[in-house]
């Protein structure tokens, strides 16, 4: 007994800090991780919706012509494999853009309004935009508590020696941001 | 839903003849009760005097005769005054949940079964006593409702000096239970329940606290309303879908509902259906046997009741299909 075991007992509670703390601060990145695949898993289903869309409004929409088929580029460009995480928002912002711009143009067609077929698309697609709008915020979410871990006292420490950095929240470009501007659709 | 007026008309033509003939039994009850009653407490006073002159017998057993007496008139009066209420309910407020909306049943002696209640997940508690009444099922609009009151309470036994055991209860939930069809599908859990750790200990410490919380299995969800973060904590098993469910126009919602109906207010979303649960003082439509029962605001307290929770589905723009839930 002395302080050769006080020293050991007090090495023991420090080295079970650090363990306690590492395990922290890698849950919560592969939490971030975890809730960005949530985010893909929901671009997945409106790729798939991409071409039913495309399908039904084609026969009533033929001025659009050139706005289906850059939707149909688009979505094959996203849906590559390896593309990265910047260009797939990128991407998909656009998708988003695209496809609002349709659904309004469809408001101009009574035919194509009626048919069933729309209705069950328009519910859908509002479906993956909703999910997706839930995927962001759970992945902000899970960014901010990261964020905090790694930079308040004393996951800081830690965190450099890890090699975790900051980081950036999911934001909607400034451009989608704005309300969409109709008059100006319908004359270009 | 109907307007003051038309309320007023439907008490003048339809709810008025029933309830003049409560009125007329209900005066005649107090009337009987007060004979009877007076009657009974003269033999028992007579019969312990008599007892305590002639047979000498103790004063405590004599006190102990008057009370047992007197509990007797209790008992008999209460079952009287149900006698004379029985049909109450079936005649004065189910035409007045048909006139709100005819959509609407009213069962008022069935209520929301411990299983519903329990499956909501909202409270945690083992639930020893529990008895709900009134309630009201249908469908308004697209949204199918149910909702009943609902008094659930645990029990906790302590040992007293002398090795018995004392028995008290404690109040789970004394109140309106509230359950609907959800405009959106989901799979899991996830549950609103006030927020005591974050407004006794600060977001920070409060924080920690939530999330170390053993009696919950789901894990806490931080959303990024601050009023709504002080004033619940959010339960989900699942991260995304509870953002799915809890979209900030929901989360607003929830806020004005709750200030409504004060502190004790708790909602869950499982299986599809959304449950919204909060402390009510009052026993809901019930007559009064001390005063006029041909009253108005007694109906209109009614409607104003009724309404008030109905009022749920639109608050919670429940009836709002655009998701792939019809």
């Amino acid at each position: 007994m002395g302080a050769g075991l006080v020293l050991i007992i007090i090495a023991g509670i420090v080295i079970l800090g650090i363990l306690i703390l590492f395990n922290s601060l890698v849950g919560k990145k592969n939490q971030v991780e975890n809730a960005f695949a949530g985010i893909d898993v929901q671009l997945k289903k409106r790729y798939d919706l991409i071409p039913n869309l495309v399908a039904a409004v084609q026969k009533y929409m033929q001025h659009e012509k050139s706005t289906l088929e850059e939707l149909t580029r688009l979505r094959a460009e996203a849906a590559k494999p390896g593309i990265s995480s910047d260009e797939k928002i990128h991407l998909n912002n656009q998708i988003q853009r695209s496809i609002g711009n349709i659904m309004l143009v469809a408001e101009n067609y009574p035919e194509l309004k009626a048919s069933g077929n729309m209705d069950s698309l328009q519910r859908s697609l509002n479906e993956v935009e909703e999910q997706l709008s839930a995927s962001r915020r759970a992945y902000n979410a899970a960014v901010t508590d990261f964020n905090n871990a790694i930079e308040m006292f004393p996951g800081r420490l830690l965190a450099g020696m890890m090699g975790y950095c900051r980081r950036e929240l999911f934001e909607i470009p400034a451009a989608e941001r704005e309300n969409v501007n109709v008059k100006e659709l319908f004359n270009s | 839903m109907e307007n003051k007026e038309e309320l007023y008309s439907f008490f003048q033509n339809e709810l008025r003849p029933v309830l003049e003939k409560y009125e007329a039994r209900r005066k005649d009850l107090i009337r009987k009760l007060l004979i009877w009653g007076g009657a009974g407490f003269a033999v028992t006073a007579i019969l312990a005097a008599v007892l305590f002159a002639k047979a000498q017998l103790p004063v405590p057993f004599v006190l102990f005769i008057l009370g047992v007496g007197v509990f007797l008139l209790f008992i008999f009066g209460g079952f009287a005054i149900k006698n004379v209420f029985r049909n109450y309910k079936y005649e004065v407020v189910k035409p007045l949940v048909k006139f709100i909306n005819p959509n609407l049943e009213y069962y008022p002696e069935n209520g929301i079964s411990k299983g519903q209640f329990r499956d909501s997940r909202i409270f945690n508690d083992r639930i020893d006593r529990y008895h709900s009444e009134d309630l009201i099922s249908g469908t308004i609009g697209k949204t199918a409702i149910c909702f009943s009151e609902v008094h659930a309470e645990y029990k906790t036994e302590t040992r007293n000096s002398k090795g018995g055991t004392s028995t008290s209860w404690h109040t789970i939930l004394k109140g309106v239970f509230f359950s609907a069809d959800f405009n959106k599908d989901f799979n899991g859990t996830t549950v609103v329940v006030p927020d005591v750790a974050e407004n006794l200990f600060g977001s920070f410490l409060g924080n920690a606290l939530q999330k170390m919380n053993f009696s919950r299995s789901e894990q806490l969800v931080k959303l990024e309303n601050p009023e709504f973060e002080k004033i619940f904590a959010v339960y989900s098993t699942d991260q995304i879908e509870s953002r799915y469910i809890l979209t900030p126009a929901l989360m607003e919602r929830l806020i004005q509902v709750r200030n409504r109906h004060g502190k004790d207010f708790y909602a869950s979303f499982v299986n599809s259906q959304v449950n919204i649960a909060y402390g009510c003082k009052r026993n809901l439509f019930e007559p009064k046997i001390m005063s006029e029962i041909v009253d108005y605001s007694l109906i209109e307290e009614y409607f104003n009741d009724l309404q008030d929770i109905l009022a749920l589905v639109e608050e919670l723009n429940l009836n709002n299909r655009i998701w792939t839930k019809k």
